[in-house]
């Protein structure tokens, strides 16, 4: 393989303590082995529980046998993966190297040169450092810790350790088994009691070089009272060699607390994203969940929340948009477990070129939970006779006294909508792409305004030559 | 020997292990019994969280993890203990009557 | 074409159906032989919401032959009755024999009308992977076989009645229908017996339709089994070109019920209609299936379901509306409503839809949820008791549903059925008198 001059510099270096001189050759190899999961414990100088945390897990992670269910994995090997890849191993591109419909896209959405460079993965610093301190700054103010998981670990392990694992155990999917075992990066997000997190948490400023890692495992928590909206993610495509991507994010929201998680995800199109999400939301908490699917080849992931106070709100608002040998299989699951919970799901899909896009929800509503109510609506686009869809909603009701109620729809673009637009002077393309538009409104409009304008260009650049 | 109407003999004593428990019927419902130290347990053999099967789970103590997804349960009391479980699954009375085990159904 | 050689199938009932189908043609008792061994290797299903080991179901002898007895004028206005001894000669109207309408005992039909037969069986219910699917293959008895000539409309309904002696053990009948081009016809089974203090029995049923094209097949099945019953029954029907097969269930009796029913709609304009109203008490489980499968254009369906659930018994209601790529211009919608009237009962709704291509709708929804509070104050102000307003408004949910029974002699029995869960008096309810009616 080959190197190309390294013109970065990472600041974990530094903070793992070591540099290239000290340490003897030491490559990883592709491969999931004892040894490997034993060594990214040693290379993070991890306690003793952590390192026995993932060893367990990746004796689960062994013995679990793949899902029977959901995307196509039989081309997933296990075997042809780098587990952790060094910093300072990490391998460089050229920017000649990178594919034009990539390049393409950047231009399209104007991203700025250097964050290119950075997603494109030829440069790994994202020019940030002012911006960085600044926002830090405000968090330290209110009291809110935010770093990458490996810092808090070292930082603050008590809180750590009361919390991680606790929601998703490595024995919940084979994936999380996984991550649990060879986890790196991901955030750590503290809010303490009656704090309102002033500035929106992303994903972006953390001082890591992990910035969108195979393998992130976040943590939140927020206290009694607070408030926290934290960001992920971004439409540009992200460019990454290595094919599986497995995340873990682990929420609690405690009494009266309200957290918005938002993700864009537009994984490059070899990429198996395969995510965990799962939120406790205690007595009069909220938890909201902005989810969006652009990218990846195949994206597996539901994330969840656990009504277990009562007047608890869980919210899931998501779109999925596959194309070309895409597939996102994605949704929610909400389970009600204390009475006056509320859930809500909006799920809009769009298949186009072939995609297939997948909705896989479950609502439960145990046993006396009274009063409890969850509202669920999907509904897709499939653009064209070459793409696919399917729609797989589970319900559970054990208590009488719940309201309970899903409904979907399967179409394509109205032709009297698409007539209506032509008639005002719309070629056909544009008319599609205003119905689009106005299809997945409900969802860009909850967006970060950068966000929400990046994502709309992304959007009328994937409906290109979707008609036809 | 007190009237048993709605108890019902389940299994021999010598057939429950610890970190072995069994699956027996009792009216229809799947009961997962076990051992801790001298002492017996019955639970629904049902996990609250998605109805996979406890019996074929991994016990420590009083403490069984169901093999699906991981949620822990309490077996004297019945209660979750750990993610992804949370609703109490339900306990039943066991006796022991010499070397048979008893369990009341109602 | 020679069957290929059958090996590793226990001797015992190999012997058991060769002495059985000795009559049988060749080609039928190799089938049958098949079906054995597929029986053999399958295990008890493994349902997700559904559980099977805990009803310890292989306990029941269900292939031994006990028949029981049956009441002396049990075959009151049906036009046949099946029991596990067999089959009671037909009765058809002068104007269905006129018509050249054959119902006749399925074993016989496997010579005399053997091209028909095997058009439609184990070729339209062709799942290799259910156990109690090949139960039904290996050892059905008895066979009802169905035909309707080109063109024959026929007013008057068939009726079947299926009747549980009581002492069988096990009950496996087939039913094959065959409606020829541009036929109409309706038929209506009910299942039901002796109640005989909830005496286990294993029930194995298929049915399959094959409505050929331009015809229109009304199919009616009302399962009020015995408190013992343990039952799977599976209705298929392939639907050619422009036809329709209409289904009316209502599930009320045995103490679990796996039923389905599976239609393809193979020809282009054909369509299917589902309406099933489910009522469950006590500890009842019933697992519904309804999937639509429109392999050609401008294919329509239409599921409706609509249940009530009462003390601890438990519902699963599957939806599969299958679009298959090509078949533009296809409808396909599933409405499920669930009314819960108890804390200890528990629905499960998995409405879904798999759609491979875009000119075409799918909709669907499901909801759950208890009698409306608000409703049954404002009856009670006009003077109705708590038991009785309850009624009213179980009886209002249910009556969208029952109004689109068909035909009318299936949503007047459904109706009774229906008084007697919410009278929540004995179930089975009683017949009056000693017959059967239908």
């Amino acid at each position: 393989m080959a190197t190309t001059p390294k013109k970065f510099e990472f600041h974990d270096e530094y903070e793992y303590g070591f540099n290239d001189g000290d340490v003897g050759v030491l490559k990883f190899q592709r491969g999931l082995t004892r040894e490997v999961v034993e060594e990214i414990s040693r290379i993070k100088q991890e306690p003793a529980w952590m390192r026995d945390f993932r060893l367990h897990a990746l004796d689960v992670f062994l013995k679990k046998p793949m899902p029977a269910w959901g995307g196509d994995l039989s081309h997933l090997d296990f075997d042809d993966i780098f587990y952790y890849v060094r910093p300072s191993e990490r391998q460089g591109r050229t920017w000649d190297e990178v594919p034009a419909s990539i390049k393409d896209t950047f231009e399209r959405l104007g991203i700025p040169e250097a964050e290119r460079k950075f997603l494109a993965g030829v440069s790994a610093q994202y020019d940030s450092e002012v911006v960085y301190h600044n926002i830090h700054r405000e968090l330290a103010d209110q009291g809110v810790l935010f770093c990458d998981t490996d810092t808090a670990l070292r930082e603050y392990p008590d809180l750590v350790r009361e919390y991680f694992g606790t929601i998703i155990p490595p024995e919940d999917n084979k994936f999380a088994a996984l991550n649990s075992a060879v986890w790196s990066g991901g955030s750590f997000v503290y809010i303490p009691k009656g704090v309102h997190c002033r500035i929106p948490l992303q994903a972006y400023f953390r001082i890591n070089t992990e910035k969108m890692g195979q393998f992130e495992r976040t943590l939140i928590i927020a206290e009694e009272d607070s408030f926290g909206h934290y960001v992920e993610g971004c439409t540009a495509p992200v460019y990454n060699s290595e094919s599986l991507h497995s995340a873990v994010v682990e929420i609690l929201v405690k009494d009266s607390a309200r957290m918005r998680y938002t993700t864009v995800q537009n994984w490059a199109p070899n990429v198996y994203n395969l995510v965990t999400k799962r939120a406790v939301a205690q007595k009069n908490a909220t938890m909201e969940w902005v989810d969006g699917n652009i990218g990846s080849k195949l994206t597996m992931k539901y994330p969840s929340v656990y009504l277990v106070g009562e007047g608890a709100r869980g919210m899931v608002l998501s779109i999925a948009v596959a194309g070309k040998d895409q597939h996102q299989d994605t949704g929610s699951k909400m389970y009600h477990y204390a009475p006056n919970t509320t859930s809500t799901i909006l799920s809009k899909s769009i298949s186009k070129h072939g995609g297939k896009t997948t909705y896989r929800g479950l609502v439960h509503m145990a046993k006396g939970v009274e009063n409890a109510k969850s509202n669920v609506k999907c509904d897709t686009l499939i653009l064209d006779e070459t793409s696919t869809s399917d729609t797989i909603p589970y319900t559970e009701v054990l208590d009488s006294r719940v309201q309970m109620e899903h409904e979907a729809t399967v179409t394509k673009v109205s032709e009297e909508q698409l007539f209506y637009l032509m008639s005002r002077g719309l070629s056909e393309e544009e008319a599609t792409r205003m119905v689009v538009m106005g299809f997945i409104e409900p969802f860009t409009r909850e967006l970060p305004m950068e966000f929400a304008v990046e994502m709309n260009r992304l959007i009328k650049f994937e409906m290109e030559g979707a008609i036809g | 020997m007190a009237k048993m109407t709605s108890w019902q003999s389940v299994a021999r004593v010598d057939e429950v292990q610890e970190g072995l428990p069994i699956e027996v019927t009792v009216s229809g419902i799947g009961i997962c019994l076990l051992r801790a130290g001298d002492e017996f347990f019955a639970i629904d053999n049902l996990c609250t969280h998605a109805e996979a099967s406890l019996c074929e789970g991994a016990q420590e103590g009083r403490i069984l993890e169901c093999p699906r997804h991981g949620g822990r349960f309490n077996i004297e009391t019945g209660a979750a203990v750990h993610y992804p479980a949370f609703a109490p699954v339900r306990t039943y009375p066991v006796r022991r009557e010499e070397d048979t085990l008893w369990v009341q159904v109602d | 074409m020679e069957a290929p050689a059958v090996t590793g199938v226990s001797s015992e009932l190999r012997a058991r159906q060769a002495e059985w189908f000795a009559a049988e043609p060749a080609w039928h008792k190799a089938e049958r032989l098949q079906a054995l061994a597929l029986y053999e290797a399958l295990p008890v299903p493994d349902r997700a919401r559904t559980p099977l080991s805990s009803r310890r179901l292989e306990t029941i002898p269900y292939l031994e032959r006990r028949p029981g007895p049956i009441p002396p004028d049990a075959r009151v206005a049906a036009t046949v009755l099946l029991t596990a001894a067999g089959i009671k000669d037909a009765a058809l109207t002068p104007a269905q024999s006129a018509a050249g309408v054959v119902v006749m005992d399925l074993s016989v039909a496997l010579t005399r009308h053997e091209s028909l037969v095997r058009g439609s069986l184990g070729q339209i219910e062709n799942d290799g992977g259910d156990r109690y699917t090949a139960l039904n293959r290996a050892f059905w008895q008895p066979g009802l076989f169905c035909y309707v000539p080109r063109g024959v409309e026929l007013a008057d309904p068939i009726t079947v009645v299926h009747w549980l002696d009581g002492e069988s053990p096990g009950y496996l009948p087939r039913i094959v229908i065959v409606a020829d081009e541009a036929s109409r016809v309706t038929v209506v089974e009910t299942l039901l017996g002796d109640p005989a203090d909830g005496h286990r029995v294993l029930v194995s049923e298929v049915m399959e339709v094959d409505a050929r094209a331009g015809s229109h097949v009304t199919v009616a099945g009302i399962q009020q089994l015995p408190p013992g019953a343990e039952a799977f029954l599976r209705r298929r029907a392939r639907v050619g070109k422009d036809a329709r097969v209409d289904w009316n269930t209502g599930e009320f009796g045995a103490a679990l019920s796996v039923a389905g029913l599976g239609t393809h709609l193979q020809g282009s304009g054909s369509s299917m209609s589902s309406v099933t109203v489910f009522y469950g008490t006590g500890a009842q489980h019933q697992d519904y299936t309804a999937a639509v499968v429109h392999g050609a254009p401008h294919t329509r369906s239409d599921i409706l379901a609509r249940g009530v659930m009462a003390d601890r018994s438990r519902s699963v209601f599957t939806g599969q509306s299958v679009i298959e790529k090509g078949a533009v211009g296809s409808d396909a919608r599933q409405k499920e409503q669930t009314l819960m009237l108890s804390d200890q009962a528990r629905a499960d709704a998995i409405p879904s839809l798999q759609i491979d291509d875009n000119d075409v709708f799918a909709a669907h929804s499901a909801s759950a949820g208890p009698i409306d509070a608000t409703m049954l104050y404002y009856l009670e102000s006009r003077g109705l008791d708590p038991e009785q307003a309850r009624r009213v408004v179980i009886r209002g949910f249910l009556e969208p549903i029952l109004a689109g029974l068909a035909p009318p002699s299936v949503q007047e029995r459904v109706r009774e059925l229906v008084e007697a869960k919410l009278g929540g008096g004995s179930w089975p309810p009683r017949q009056s008198g000693n017959s059967i009616r239908c």
